[in-house]
C-alpha cells in the first residue's frame, strides 16, 4: 500500500515537473494524429516508431508533428522574415530527411512566428529542458525520422524559442500617455531587463530571452503595476500594455504610502475594500476613521437611507442624534465652547465646570 | 414754605436710604457669588487650554483637528490624575457636540471625559 502510494506520488511530482518545464519553453512540439489549433503542423511522418516524412499539406500519412507556440502565434511558412528551416525532405511525401545544413533537399520544413520573435534549432542526442523536441531522425542526411517518445533514432531535433521583443504602452486613467514609467521585467525575483517610456508612453525591449516573466511597472505619482507569470516575449497587448492609477502605492485602509487621504482609486488594490460605490465616492479625500455621510439606501445597513460611515473599511450606520443637556450636583455650571475638527467634521468641544 | 423744605429734605433722605440699602444689599450678594463663578471660569479655561495646546501632554488637538491616538491616550487616564495634571479644583467634563447640538460619543458608552458628577444627557460624563 505505502508502495503504491509512493509511486502515485512519484508520478505526480513528474507530471508536475513535466508541466513546469512544458510551460517554460514557450514552444511546444510532438507528434499527433491531429493538430488542434492553434498547433501547426509542420510536417507529416509515416510511422511514430520511425518511417518516412511528407509535406503538411500531403494527406498520405496520418502522423503530424505538432507545434504551437505559448503566447506568440506560429506558422509554418518559409522565406519569410521571421522563418526558420527545420528540416529539408526529399520529396513531397515518402521522403527521406536531412538537416537544414545540407542542401541537397528541395523541400523545406519551416516554423515562423510573428514581430520580432526568433526561434533557433539544434540537432543533437538529447533535448535541454528549455527546448522541445519535434523528432527524431537516423542521421544528418538522407535519414529517416521517428516521434521523440519511442527513442528509436539517436538524433533529435531540438527546437526552442529564442528571444524577441516586448513592447506595450503605460497610459493612466485618464487615457493619458505616461512618459518615463519603469518597466522591469523579472524573472526569479531578479530584474532582467528595464525600461523606460517615451513621450508617446510607449516602450520597446529588444532580444527578451524567452522565458517566464513578472512585469512590473512604475511611475513618480502613480500606483505601480505587476502582471505575473507571463511567459514573454509576446505579441498580445493585453500582457505588455498597461494603465496606472494615480498616487503611489495603495495600503490597506486605502490611502497611498505617501499620504493620509483615503482615495477611491484605492478599491480593491493591496486590501483595501470600500463598503460600495457609494461609501467609496464619499470617502474619497477623507482620512481613515473619518465620519461621512451616508444617504443611500442599503436593505441591510441603511434602510432609511439616512446613516453615517466611517471611511474606509466601515459600514453605514444610523444616526442616533441624542440632544446634549448638562446636569450637574452642585449649583453652578460654566460652559466654554470652541470649534474644531473631528474625524472630518466640524465639531463643537465643550469643557464644563461645575462647582 | 417751610412746609415744603421739610418734605424734600425727607425724600432726599428716603433716596439716599433706599440707594445705600440697595448699594449693601448687592456687595453682600456679589461678596458671596462673584468667587466661585470666577474660580469655575478659570478651571473652564485651564481644562480648555490644557487639551487644546498642542504643547499640552493631555493635548488632544493637533492644530484644529482631533489626534485620535492622542484622544485614546487621555481616554486612558484616570479622571483624578487628569484633574490633577490640570490642577483645577472644580469637577469638569469634556464632550463633543455636532452642528445640531447632538452629543458625539468618545466611546461607545462614554459620551465625554470628566466628572461622574456632571452628566451629559442623563449619561454620567466619564
Amino acid at each position: 500500500m505505502v508502495i503504491k502510494i509512493g509511486i502515485v506520488l512519484i508520478f505526480l511530482l513528474v507530471v508536475l515537473l513535466g508541466l513546469s518545464l512544458v510551460n517554460g519553453v514557450g514552444l511546444q512540439c510532438a507528434v499527433a494524429t491531429d493538430c488542434i489549433a492553434p498547433k501547426i503542423p509542420v510536417l507529416k511522418i509515416s510511422n511514430p516508431a520511425g518511417g518516412h516524412a511528407e509535406i503538411p499539406s500531403n494527406n498520405d500519412y496520418a502522423h503530424k508533428v505538432c507545434c504551437e507556440g505559448s503566447g506568440f502565434v506560429l506558422g509554418n511558412s518559409c522565406g519569410t522574415a521571421n522563418s526558420l528551416t527545420i528540416l529539408k525532405i526529399s520529396s513531397a511525401t515518402n521522403a527521406h530527411v536531412q538537416i537544414p545544413s545540407f542542401t541537397t533537399y528541395g523541400n523545406d520544413m519551416c516554423l515562423s512566428t510573428s514581430g520580432s520573435l526568433s526561434i533557433s534549432c539544434d540537432y543533437k542526442p538529447a533535448c535541454s529542458s528549455d527546448e522541445t523536441c519535434l523528432a527524431s531522425i537516423s542521421a544528418n542526411n538522407n535519414a529517416q525520422i521517428a516521434d521523440c517518445i519511442t527513442d528509436h533514432y539517436p538524433q533529435k531535433i531540438c527546437c526552442k524559442c529564442d528571444s524577441g521583443t516586448v513592447s506595450g504602452n503605460v497610459k493612466n486613467t485618464d487615457n493619458e500617455n505616461i512618459e518615463g514609467a519603469r518597466i522591469d521585467l523579472i524573472q526569479d525575483s531578479i530584474i532582467k531587463y528595464t525600461a523606460f517610456t517615451n513621450t508617446l508612453g510607449d516602450y520597446q525591449i529588444d532580444g527578451v530571452s524567452c522565458g517566464t516573466y513578472d512585469i512590473i511597472v512604475s511611475a513618480d505619482s502613480y500606483v505601480s503595476s505587476a502582471k505575473v507569470d507571463l511567459f514573454l516575449p509576446t505579441a498580445d497587448p493585453d500582457t505588455s500594455n498597461f494603465i496606472l492609477v494615480p498616487g503611489t502605492t495603495c495600503e490597506a485602509d486605502c490611502t497611498y504610502a505617501g499620504d493620509n487621504i483615503v482615495h477611491k482609486e484605492c478599491n480593491n488594490i493591496n486590501g483595501c475594500t470600500f463598503y460600495d460605490a457609494t461609501a467609496m465616492e464619499v470617502c474619497n479625500f477623507a482620512q481613515p476613521g473619518w465620519i461621512r455621510d451616508y444617504n443611500n439606501i442599503d436593505p441591510v445597513n441603511c434602510p432609511d437611507g439616512d446613516c453615517a460611515i466611517e471611511c474606509a473599511e466601515g459600514i453605514p450606520e444610523r444616526k442616533v442624534g441624542v440632544k446634549a443637556s448638562i446636569t450637574c450636583k452642585k449649583e453652578n455650571i460654566i460652559k466654554l465652547t470652541k470649534i474644531i475638527n473631528y474625524k472630518g467634521k466640524l465639531t463643537k468641544l465643550i469643557v464644563i465646570t461645575c462647582g | 414754605m417751610k412746609t415744603s423744605q421739610a418734605w424734600s429734605m425727607d425724600i432726599m433722605i428716603a433716596i439716599v436710604l433706599f440707594i445705600g440699602t440697595i448699594f449693601v444689599f448687592y456687595s453682600v450678594l456679589s461678596a458671596k457669588q462673584s468667587p466661585k463663578t470666577d474660580e469655575l471660569q478659570d478651571d473652564a479655561s485651564i481644562v480648555l487650554e490644557s487639551i487644546v495646546s498642542e504643547d499640552s501632554d493631555i493635548g488632544i488637538l493637533d492644530g484644529a483637528e482631533v489626534n485620535e491616538t492622542k484622544l485614546e491616550e487621555l481616554l486612558g487616564m484616570e479622571y483624578s490624575e487628569i484633574k490633577k495634571k490640570m490642577r483645577v479644583e472644580n469637577e469638569f467634563c469634556i464632550f463633543l457636540e455636532d452642528e445640531e447640538g447632538n452629543v458625539i460619543y468618545i466611546t461607545q458608552d462614554q459620551p465625554g471625559i470628566g466628572s461622574d458628577e456632571i452628566s451629559v444627557s442623563e449619561v454620567p460624563c466619564g
